[in-house]
């Protein structure tokens, strides 16, 4: 994972597959988002990506219950 | 200097370090040589392995990197691949063992480390392939577009469905659900090849090293195909070479006998060990020598020059020739007279207008760069 | 007969094997005194560019191109067997060389400072191009940019401008004097034709340069220069795409351009006026360190 310093977002390369993946937020709001303490509407593009990354165990819930 | 030989070739395989005496020019030809049968990383690492790889002149140099990045990425790939295919086929009751490449790779065995090879290969049993098929489908593997008589020969008379690729990721999976083909009258009960199997720490069935052998050998001298003999020679010699212990000669000579495929055996002890100086104990040596066939010096002729590397800067006299005998030799094995003539002649019809018009005037467009 | 030529084109050289006067012609007056008949010169790839044989060759020819005894294209008209041995190059390099991460863009370099324009075809890059490159700049690649791992380190790998359909007059027009390949027509990317840079890039073949800035052009008629920054996760994901060989090096080529991007500016610029372009770059981007 590289996430960039203008805080536009982070990238992701999944290892087993060769996949590269981004996510238009920065590392801290994504660790909000895994903690559980900030909650993304369901609809909306982010909240997409990070369960993609997270199906792909690329990403992993720091407390599962809450997302 | 003069030019490199194929000899010179093997010659590097055996002792790495009459390599040291080439010339630029002559490395060159290695690497264009190799490059060719696919062999680059291989021999990368017989150079580290000897402590020489630093000595190589370093524009020859680079395209060994090159080649061993290349491997490293095709082994990740292929990796993947297997767990795709694992997932996709989890749910099915038939069994599915990866063979040739894909399962030399999984065995994490010396032999599986630097080979480049183009499509993963299944067998299973004949009653579950097309539900095999249909699976596959569904996952976005779809199968190639052949000309009508190609089709026709795949499904009725040859050993597999036609190979599938995947639409996305270009990868080819071929299944199998026998070694040879059903019409040879020699064909092997898959099952016989599917009791000889281990399962791998990643939860994937392959052969067992000595019906892992078997296979590859009989993949090499019953084919009518040799343009990449020599690779496949050195595939054998390493098998052979990693796996060297009396269960593994027992159990391979046994499953020789039981699928009648001794000639076969015979043939590879003989050739590894003339051509890449493989061990073989010699209590093998008495054992197989029995199966030695009648017309072993017309064979020596042909496979002592197929089984060489090949490549227009290399080839050796009578290339041609013997690889044109294997061609009939393979062909004559694996069908009866009446349908290999109709084969012949069909593909024969083909060559001739391709020769008439040129050999892309069936192509429907042009696929450019 | 055909005869073995050599082109030495810095980090990579080609032996190519041909007949046809055709592309004999093209290539010595793309590449001048880089392309010779080869002699005792070893050559990292063996290519050969042949007429099709059998009767269609006669009322149609075709050309076929070989790498390494490999066919890997369908033959093409006879009359692009050049364009068509400039991308077998191209292929050959994408396919085989994996010491450098290579992005399917234009490098120009002021100095030592470089700027990667990676942009679709369409984009107006190779016009934009061929404008620096006569205008003060030095040519370091036209379609392949090859970075050097884990580093923002590019290294030259010179070759012809290509340049297609209304681009081709336009450029005719602005380079009177600039050797001009003959038109390649109705390929798969319209009308071709391959300028060679000028012999200043030629010169500095083997000089590195270091990326100051990535920059995606887009061509737009009678557009005032317009600039947008674009950050950083966007740039880094428009480079993967134009990667060649990105999937093969993985983590290598991940890094790499990670680098690549945390340390040079990012813009996207939509233009008409290529002088207009050229100001933005030198006072934006070259001069700004």
């Amino acid at each position: 994972m590289h996430s960039f310093s203008d805080q536009s977002g982070c990238v992701f390369l999944d290892i087993h597959s060769g996949e590269t993946l981004s996510i238009l937020m920065s590392e801290s709001e994504i660790s909000k988002v895994l903690s559980g303490n900030t909650v993304l509407d369901k609809e909306t593009s982010r909240n997409i990506a990070i369960q993609s990354l997270i199906q792909k165990n690329i990403l992993v819930p720091i407390d599962s219950k809450k997302i | 200097m003069s030019n490199l030989s194929a000899d010179d070739v093997c010659q590097a395989f055996i002792s790495p370090k009459t390599a040291l005496m080439y010339t630029p020019k002559q490395w060159q030809q290695l690497v264009l040589i190799l490059r060719n049968q696919q062999l680059l990383a291989c021999y990368s690492s017989i150079f580290k392995q000897a402590g020489i790889f630093e000595r190589i002149p370093t524009q020859a140099q680079r395209h060994f990197l090159n080649a061993d990045v290349l491997v490293q990425n095709h082994k990740k790939q292929v990796l993947f691949e297997v767990s795709e295919l694992k997932r996709e086929l989890a749910n099915s009751q038939q069994y599915f063992i990866f063979l040739k490449g894909a399962g030399y790779t999984l065995s994490g065995a010396l032999v599986g480390e630097s080979r480049i090879y183009n499509d993963i290969d299944i067998l299973t049993n004949k009653e579950s392939i097309d539900d095999m098929e249909k699976r596959l489908c569904l996952f976005g593997w779809l199968s190639e577009e052949l000309t009508e008589h190609d089709e026709k020969y795949y499904r009725k008379w040859a050993h597999e469905i036609p190979p599938l690729r995947h639409g996305q990721r270009g990868t080819i999976v071929d299944v199998h659900h026998n070694i040879v083909p059903i019409i040879s009258g020699r064909h092997v009960d898959a099952d016989k090849f599917a009791k000889n199997t281990v399962i791998t720490e990643s939860g994937c069935q392959i052969l067992s090293f000595a019906a892992m052998t078997l296979h590859s050998l009989i993949h090499l001298f019953f084919n009518e195909e040799v343009k990449k003999g020599y690779r496949d020679l050195i595939d054998l010699h390493t098998l052979i070479t990693t796996n060297n212990n009396k269960v593994f000669w027992q159990d391979l000579i046994t499953l020789a006998q039981e699928t009648g495929f001794e000639l076969e055996l015979f043939l590879a002890c003989r050739y590894t060990q003339k051509i890449l100086n493989t061990e073989i104990p010699d209590f093998v040596q008495d054992e197989v020598s029995r199966f030695c066939p009648w017309n072993i010096m017309f064979l020596d002729f042909i496979y002592e020059k197929a089984l060489r590397p090949n490549h227009p800067l290399c080839q050796t006299r009578f290339y041609s020739l013997a690889e044109f005998m294997i061609l009939i030799r393979g062909h004559f094995q694996k069908m009866p007279l009446h349908i290999l003539l109709y084969h012949l002649t069909i593909k024969a019809g083909i060559s001739l207008i391709k020769s008439l018009f040129g050999k892309h005037v069936f192509t429907k467009e042009l696929d450019q760069p | 007969m055909s005869d073995n030529y050599f082109i030495d084109l810095h980090p990579f050289s080609f032996s190519v094997n041909t007949a046809l006067p055709q592309v004999i012609n093209n290539l010595s007056t793309i590449y001048g005194s880089r392309f010779r008949k080869q002699s005792t010169e070893v050559a990292d790839y063996e290519l050969s560019v042949q007429k099709s044989s059998g009767i269609r060759s006669f009322i149609k020819p075709q050309a076929r191109f070989f790498c390494d005894q490999q066919e890997p294209f369908k033959p093409l008209n006879f009359q692009k067997a050049y364009a068509f041995l400039e991308w077998g190059m191209n292929w050959t390099v994408a396919g085989n060389e994996v010491q450098h991460v290579i992005i399917h863009s234009a490098v120009l370099a002021k100095g030592n400072k470089a700027i990667l324009f990676p942009a679709p075809p369409g984009s107006g890059k190779s016009t934009l191009t061929a404008y620096l490159a006569h205008n003060g700049w030095r040519l370091l690649s036209d379609e392949m940019a090859l970075i050097i791992p884990n580093t923002k380190t590019v290294e030259p790998f010179v070759r012809p401008i290509c340049l297609k359909n209304q681009s081709i007059d336009i450029a005719k027009k602005l380079f009177p004097d600039g050797k001009f390949s003959d038109i390649a027509k109705d390929t798969h990317k319209g009308d071709v034709i391959h300028l060679s840079p000028p012999e200043s890039s030629w010169e500095n073949q083997t000089n590195t340069a270091e990326l100051v800035g990535v920059v995606f052009p887009n061509y737009r008629a009678n557009q005032d220069l317009q600039v947008y920054q674009l950050d950083k996760t966007q740039a880094f994901m428009q480079l993967v795409e134009n990667a060649f060989n990105y999937s093969v090096l993985r983590e290598t080529a991940f890094s790499t351009l990670t680098k690549v991007i945390e340390n040079v500016q990012t813009f996207e610029i939509f233009h008409h006026d290529l002088d207009q372009v050229a100001a933005f770059l030198e006072q934006e981007i070259i001069d700004y360190e």
